[in-house]
């Protein structure tokens, strides 16, 4: 009983700790406010799945990006014959500054690939280095450098 | 140093998604509850009746369809015309009996199969983890899991239905055709997609869910993706113009 009420300690201060992060991984990978917070609801609920076999003595915020990423590349492998363009415009809760803000920077993070988008919010913003980004993304640094890369030639030379 | 445009737009960026706000809690999954559609006494006692009245009337004794027994015959309705009545009536019959069957008041719901088992229903519960949206309607991800208990066999194709909050239809599924069962042991998650269309009935209770009625009745309502979800399937026809819901193959 004890150590399913420490697991359940240990998955609800994941939770407090990691959603945002979560969320901001997710929003790098989908561009899509909707999707990410679907797909960092999701993780968290295959955290809980797997709480008995997850090793609470190290750091859970890799594992989580993971599985984010990979539920995000199974769904999308699922349903993308049948998705339109993303929802964001009627997500960004209520306030029409914000939403306005996100369709801007969502448009122009629209023009990268989703490597390209994650690679360079992980780096830039997340402060992660290319091997740590590498291992979440399941790629090499040099790949992330030269993602990163066109990445800011592309947001550069867009207008 | 002024900040280039790359530095803007990341800026930008994480001003945005610092607003985001965080569910309070966090999501686990929840048993599942299961009732009835009419969620009354007094139509779990019609159905009860009515079942030992057919099980009678057909020559043979109702407990041969007990739950939990191998679901060894295969169903096969004596009606072909099926509808879209909420509520389950038990008047289709076992295949074996005579084919004098009634058939007036053919329902999508009942079949004399068990259709999970060997496990109880309270070994499974079944959540969805996110609703899509998609060209004109909404698609549910639902996740069946054996949540105590095992192994179970369960139907992979029930009837899906459109809920509110208290488990009210508000959007009725066709019966599909008879799949195969699944097999899932403790822990095991099976997953499906269901796609919901058209809703253009009056506000409804949220959050919806989708709940998933199998042939013997049994009914599982999954838990909505999250208390203070507002997902409903958009209108495109007029007021009144009956929903679709659709759904694929339980699958592991």
């Amino acid at each position: 009983m004890a150590i399913a009420e420490s697991t359940e300690i240990a998955y609800e201060r994941a939770y407090e700790v990691h959603w945002t992060d979560v969320f901001r991984f997710a929003l790098a990978w989908t561009n899509d406010w909707t999707a990410a917070q679907d797909l960092a609801q999701d993780a968290y609920l295959r955290l809980w799945n797997h709480r008995a076999r997850v090793d609470w003595t190290r750091p859970v915020l890799p594992w989580l990006l993971v599985t984010t990423r990979r539920l995000a590349t199974d769904r999308f492998r699922t349903l993308s014959r049948r998705l339109l363009s993303p929802t964001h415009a009627e997500t960004v809760d209520a306030d029409p500054a914000l939403r306005s803000r996100w369709l801007d920077v969502s448009a122009a993070m629209g023009q990268l690939s989703t490597l390209e988008r994650t690679a360079l919010v992980m780096t830039a913003l997340e402060g992660a280095t290319y091997e740590e980004a590498g291992q979440i993304l399941g790629t090499t640094a040099g790949a992330l450098r030269a993602a990163v890369s066109r990445a800011r030639t592309k947001l550069e030379a867009a207008s | 140093m002024k900040p280039t445009r790359v530095d803007r737009i990341l800026d930008d960026w994480a001003a945005v998604a610092n607003a985001a706000r965080r569910p309070a809690t966090p999501p686990r999954p929840v048993a599942v509850r299961t009732g009835f559609p009419m969620a009354t006494l007094a139509g779990a006692t019609a159905i009860v009746l009515a079942v030992a009245v057919a099980g009678v009337w057909l020559g043979r004794p109702t407990s041969d369809a007990s739950v939990g027994s191998s679901p060894s015959v295969a169903p096969q309705p004596t009606s072909s015309t099926l509808t879209a009545a909420a509520s389950p009536e038990p008047t289709t019959a076992p295949t074996t009996a005579p084919s004098t069957a009634p058939s007036t008041q053919p329902t999508p719901s009942p079949t004399p199969r068990p259709t999970i088992g060997p496990c109880g229903l309270q070994s499974l519960a079944a959540h969805i983890t996110l609703w899509e949206g998609a060209a004109g309607s909404r698609i549910a991800h639902v996740q069946l899991t054996v949540v105590r208990g095992g192994p179970c066999e369960v139907a992979t194709m029930p009837t899906p239905q459109l809920v509110d909050r208290h488990g009210v239809v508000l959007i009725q599924g066709t019966r599909p055709p008879a799949g195969p069962d699944i097999k899932m042991a403790s822990g095991d998650v099976a997953s499906t997609l269901v796609e919901v269309g058209d809703y253009c009935g009056p506000t409804p209770s949220f959050p919806l869910s989708v709940a998933f009625v199998f042939g013997d009745g049994v009914r599982i309502v999954a838990t909505p993706v999250s208390a203070n979800d507002t997902t409903v399937p958009p209108c495109n026809s007029s007021p009144g113009t009956p929903g679709t819901i659709d759904m694929h193959p339980w699958a592991r």
